[in-house]
């Protein structure tokens, strides 16, 4: 936790101070100005000077300093919250180091800027960026070897029948149904577009689609190694939590407005993997956070997981 | 899905995955379409070797209560029943009882022929 704060907070100003510092570096060598804005069509529609190019990154990266260090503060008490929040801090971070970057090499000893095709590769280096930032700010945030505790969960917390010596597992997958709807739609529509108007028309629609298709069903698994979460699509990433961590598991009703949508949601002490309302796995954590995901037939899991914990305690 | 094994039972691991797995479908928990999980991951799950799972599945395939597809995993198939599920499930409870026994084939079906056509008298336990 130590090192996550300064990694959140420190990212966007080190991103951002980058590109002014090279824009400021060159500016003799931008006769046209720099390119600051592409239209849909792949042109440079917006032109600026030096200056404004490196004051503006600045001013959004002293922006977003604040921004993700008053989020950090609201989910101090959340170790997975901070680590999704340096992820999502070290992803945009390098997306706002990435495009400006281009936009900067686009417009050097040019004379010419505006109406000028920006290069293709910009898109994949952004999208390219994001997916490494998320992931270098991922493995930055550290946190300290997560509190576990020796204590049975309490009596009255629901069991199921196992024989002594015995295995068992507990597994599940959910569907985020708006999202699957949406995914097949969008898909179709990316398809339609490229048999009717253009053959790469139809790209951008169907790379939307490509993302959303891991995130439309997840599998939940409760076993002696503990409870994890992950897309049936992929293996990684994954939400896992050891039964060492888990002080008490049982079944809860969450509602997505409480939590603020839909996804993976990290409110206060509260982290949440949501595909929709309803029942979910309600995991009370030995660091006083909570892991709820929302499943059918928790109940069921919660027992399981609360049995399989009292006997890795007990031997 | 709940599946639970007892390696200390009589009852090899593999028809025990096999047993838990049409309870499921027999209680409803599991229904036609539904992805049962791939064998690598249970097998991590329960402790035991991925053939044993395979063998599981493999009798639940035979049984028509799943469809095992290259690529696409273990699915229940349309026309698994809660019924059939039970009705498999005590056939597994018989099959496993003649072979403690040392039973031969046909005495267990003589046996079962003779059991079907005497009159009901106790509804089934």
């Amino acid at each position: 936790m130590q090192r996550t704060l300064p990694v959140t907070v420190g990212a966007p100003l080190l991103a951002t101070g980058a590109v002014a510092l090279a824009a400021l570096a060159w500016r003799d060598r931008f006769p046209a100005g720099v390119a600051s804005h592409v239209g849909p069509g792949g042109l440079v529609d917006d032109v600026t000077t030096t200056g404004t190019f490196a004051a503006t990154a600045l001013t959004i990266g002293a922006g977003l300093a604040v921004l993700w260090g008053l989020v950090a503060r609201s989910v101090r008490s959340n170790p997975t919250g901070l680590r999704v929040l340096a992820a999502a801090s070290v992803g945009s971070a390098a997306v706002l180091a990435a495009g400006p970057a281009v936009l900067l090499v686009t417009s050097l000893d040019r004379g010419s800027v505006l109406g000028e095709p920006a290069p293709a590769w910009l898109l994949p280096v952004v999208v390219l960026a994001l997916a490494a930032g998320s992931l270098l700010g991922w493995a930055l945030a550290r946190v300290p070897a997560p509190a576990e505790t020796r204590q049975p969960p309490p009596p009255d917390a629901p069991r199921v029948e196992l024989p002594a010596g015995g295995r068992a597992v507990w597994t599940r997958v959910v569907v985020a149904r708006p999202v699957l709807v949406g995914a097949v739609a969008l898909a179709a529509v990316g398809v339609a577009l490229s048999a009717t108007v253009s053959p790469g028309a139809g790209v951008p629609a169907l790379v939307v689609a490509a993302l959303l298709a891991p995130t439309t069903s997840v599998r939940v698994t409760a076993d002696h190694a503990g409870v994890s979460v992950r897309a049936t699509l992929v293996p990684r990433p994954r939400v896992h939590v050891p039964l060492s961590r888990v002080v008490r598991a049982g079944r809860s009703d969450v509602r997505a407005r409480e939590l603020g949508g839909w996804g993976l949601r990290v409110r206060g002490e509260r982290t949440a993997v949501l595909l929709r309302s309803g029942e979910a796995l309600d995991l009370e954590l030995a660091d006083g956070s909570r892991l709820l995901v929302t499943v059918d037939d928790a109940a069921t899991a919660a027992a399981l997981v609360n049995t399989l914990a009292e006997r890795s305690r007990v031997c | 899905m709940l599946i639970g094994i007892d390696p200390a039972a009589q009852v090899p691991l593999g028809d025990q995955v096999a047993a838990a797995v049409r309870r499921n479908i027999a209680t409803g928990a599991l229904g036609p379409g539904d992805r049962l999980p791939a064998a690598r991951d249970l097998a991590v799950s329960l402790d035991v070797n991925v053939h044993t799972v395979l063998r599981g599945y493999q009798l639940l395939r035979d049984e028509g209560l799943i469809e095992l597809r290259r690529g696409r995993g273990a699915v229940v198939s349309a026309a698994a029943t809660a019924d059939g599920a039970e009705l498999a499930e005590a056939t597994g409870r018989l099959v496993a009882a003649a072979r403690r026994l040392g039973l031969a084939e046909a005495d267990v079906l003589e046996t079962v022929r003779l059991a079907l056509r005497r009159p009901t008298t106790a509804p089934p336990g």
